[in-house]
């Protein structure tokens, strides 16, 4: 049984959003800045205030799929929970008396059979990580303000190569939840 | 465009919430019908959903919202889709069972029935309700510019086709939710795992989990010893299992019910038939759902194992 509302989130924010959108800039970005180490010209031409608004406008990007990522995984046991099926036909036609206990039941047998906790402590553990580089950069960022210049920026490099690291794994550990509510 | 929306049961099930957010585009019209005559109102929106009662749509004349729809004149927009809503307890005898349809076109007026809200995701203010609604209004949306081009009788077949997989409850739930009725049998039969002797039945307890939970100690941590085991003698009769299916009290009735339901069945063990032993699974089906005998803890065991192996790698 497929739980088509947090898959649906689960694959735009993943897919879309983190993986295609937000590693493909900071890939790009890491990319161009290593051009820049090797070719002198390249820096010449490029406005460092450009970089600096990019950065900018990844960590607006970054705050706010920061915030829809641990609300998706927050939303993960009771979405995926097999405990969910009891707000819908044909669950949800149990009397009273087997709702008290039942739903509670399918749950824990649930989170038994399956290493739902781990995956999401796990995914969770590679968000803060994420997030940690992120705060990092962003100080180091802070700090040079002002000082737009080509050479500063090249230092981030390392930093934006581990948020791209990092925010692939996190991927990794969100594709790896499960797809469906597992019954059984 | 505006939207109208009015909620005959707001104080008992107040829908709104998810509505509001997921139809931000749109001007919101609130309106009570029971205070004056809707009309100005319909002739300025595009989308209308009315939670709502047929019975209740015009509190003196009875009139359905179909005949509504019929004789308004002042409902002049070309494609306005007129939403009725309810929560799956409709009067009229199809109380409980998910379903909607395309059930009305009047001239450019059409009329879109979900007759199960809950069933369908549409209920809550959750975030998953929101996301839900405005799935469904993006299919509104995109029928409404199409509706333009077509007749009513083309419009209606339109709607239904486009609107009817959305609003229709998943397939796919019987057999998930035989699995876990199984699995509320077996906890209440075994409260003390120890105490099953029969070799399918204590490998159904294992395989549920049922084993490791009682032994880890976590029922009697989650307080939930008392009230498992308080239900053996609701589980071992048989409308503990055939009520949740939706069985009608009446015997017409129930036969016709058992015929949809076994079709369900087959259908459902069709598109697992590769994985499934469905032996076992019509074999509980018998005992419980045509013979109506209580079922026994070998039967559900074995069953339940069908299941767990059948639907574990299900797609």
């Amino acid at each position: 049984m497929v739980a088509i509302e947090w898959n649906q989130r689960r694959s735009r924010l993943n897919h879309n959003d983190l993986q295609g959108t937000f590693i493909g800039a900071l890939d790009g970005q890491a990319s161009f800045l290593k051009k820049g180490v090797e070719d002198a010209s390249i820096q010449e031409a490029e406005d460092p205030t450009k970089i600096r608004t990019f950065l900018h406008d990844q960590f607006q990007q970054w705050t706010s799929l920061h915030a829809d990522l641990s609300e998706l995984l927050g939303q993960f046991h009771r979405e995926m929970s097999p405990r969910s099926l009891f707000g819908q036909l044909l669950l949800s036609r149990c009397d009273e008396r087997t709702k008290a206990w039942l739903p509670a039941v399918v749950h824990e047998l649930w989170r038994i059979r399956y290493p739902v906790d781990g995956l999401i402590a796990d995914a969770r553990t590679k968000l803060a990580a994420a997030d940690a580089i992120w705060q990092e950069l962003k100080a180091k960022i802070e700090s040079t303000a002002g000082v737009e210049k080509f050479e500063v920026f090249m230092q981030f490099r390392d930093n934006i190569e581990s948020l791209a690291a990092a925010c692939r794994a996190l991927g990794q550990a969100i594709h790896l939840l499960p797809h469906r509510v597992l019954v059984t | 465009m505006r939207l109208l929306y009015y909620n005959h049961h707001e104080g008992r099930c107040p829908i709104d919430a998810a509505l509001q957010h997921a139809c931000g585009r749109f001007g919101m019209c609130r309106i009570d019908l029971e205070d004056g005559c809707p009309s100005n109102c319909l002739s300025e929106a595009g989308i209308g959903v009315f939670h709502e009662f047929p019975t209740c749509w015009y509190k003196d004349t009875r009139r359905s919202l179909r005949d509504v729809l019929r004789d308004r004149s002042a409902i002049s927009c070309d494609g306005f889709v007129a939403i009725q809503i309810s929560s799956g307890h409709l009067p009229g005898g199809v109380e409980g069972i998910a379903y909607a349809k395309a059930c009305g076109a009047s001239g450019s007026r059409y009329l879109v029935c979900v007759e199960d809200t809950v069933g369908v995701g549409l209920t809550g203010d959750t975030a998953a309700a929101r996301e839900r609604w405005r799935a469904f209004f993006d299919l509104v949306l995109a029928a409404r510019s199409t509706l333009g081009q077509l007749s009513a009788a083309e419009g209606k077949v339109y709607l239904e086709n486009t609107l009817d997989t959305f609003i229709r409850t998943p397939r796919e739930q019987v057999l998930p939710a035989l699995a876990i009725l199984c699995q509320g049998y077996l906890a209440v039969m075994f409260c003390d795992p120890s105490s099953a002797t029969d070799t399918c039945v204590i490998e159904a307890l294992k395989k549920m989990g049922w084993v490791k939970l009682v032994g880890e100690g976590l029922l009697a941590k989650l307080g939930l010893k008392p009230s498992v085991r308080g239900n053996r003698d609701a589980v071992s009769k048989h409308d503990w299992w055939t009520k949740v299916f939706g069985e009608p009290d009446s015997e017409p009735d129930r036969k016709q019910w058992l015929q949809s339901l076994r079709g369900d069945f087959e259908r459902e063990i069709g598109e697992a038939r590769l994985r499934l032993d469905s032996g076992p699974v019509w074999e509980l089906w018998e005992e419980v759902f045509a013979q109506q005998h209580p079922p026994t803890p070998a039967l559900v065991a074995a069953a339940y194992r069908a299941l767990a192996d059948g639907l574990a790698t299900g797609a």
